[in-house]
């Protein structure tokens, strides 16, 4: 091994992801992704309750869609 | 849609594992700015779980392609942002205050070794300390590294040695071709 090779070893060794940080950029996007998800529920709500309500629009638009196609 | 489904999670989890390192040695090679490369990487995998069900579908051989797409977006925006000569400049004068030069004063050799190590791939051009940092940290072959960055592996192989001549003569170190 060069002395270039051993100095870039232990450099590398110092700039590699450790566990703790890979921990916690998991857990980060884990709990954001979750808050994520709340979100898109939230948005979708209106749209969902309509498709599944007591008019069963999702029955109607997929028979409409099927005559088409 | 329900990201918490257990194989969402467990694709989610073999991603992770498997790619971690090798993005996160891109965006330190792409960047020379460690902070930085945290906050891409943690935006890459955030990105990865909201898209867990297209992540899902691929193959696990071309999940990789996914992920280094998004991560080459993420690095051009960041440039477009910050503008790269502004970036390049920042790291210049962070390297340059009288805070870092006193620092390795007060080192050991061995930290002062290091410290200027540092200096000297950050100051690579970026096409240099990409390759040099992906194969230092993350071990990758030349032809993983040139499918990585869209190059031909001779080409990486060049650059590899470009980088390390560079820096070997930069510190008067010995270094084989």
């Amino acid at each position: 091994m060069t002395q270039l090779d051993d100095l870039l070893a232990r450099w590398a060794a110092g700039q590699r992801l450790s566990q703790v940080q890979s921990d916690a950029i998991r857990a980060v996007v884990v709990r954001d992704g979750a808050d994520d998800e709340d979100w898109l529920d939230d948005l979708l709500r209106p749209v969902t309750a309509l498709l599944d309500g007591p008019h069963n629009l999702y029955e109607t638009l997929s028979r409409g869609y099927a005559k088409f196609a | 849609m329900t990201l918490s489904h257990p194989s969402s999670a467990s694709v989610f989890d073999d991603v992770y594992a498997a790619h971690r390192t090798t993005l996160h040695a891109y965006f330190l090679g792409r960047t020379g700015d460690p902070e930085l490369a945290l906050d891409l990487l943690q935006e890459v995998f955030l990105r990865a779980w909201r898209s867990v069900q297209t992540l899902a579908a691929l193959p696990a051989e071309r999940r990789h392609f996914w992920l280094f797409s998004i991560a080459r977006n993420l690095v051009v925006d960041i440039y477009r942002k910050r503008g790269a000569g502004d970036a390049a400049h920042e790291r210049l004068h962070r390297l340059a205050t009288p805070e870092h030069a006193e620092a390795a004063e007060r080192d050991a050799l061995e930290h002062e070794q290091l410290a200027e190590l540092d200096a000297a791939i950050r100051r690579l051009p970026d096409e240099l300390r990409a390759v040099l940092v992906l194969q230092v940290l993350s071990e990758r072959t030349s032809t993983e590294i040139g499918e990585i960055l869209g190059r031909p592996a001779g080409t990486v192989r060049y650059q590899l040695a470009q980088a390390r001549r560079r820096l070997a003569d930069e510190l008067h170190l010995e270094c084989e071709p």
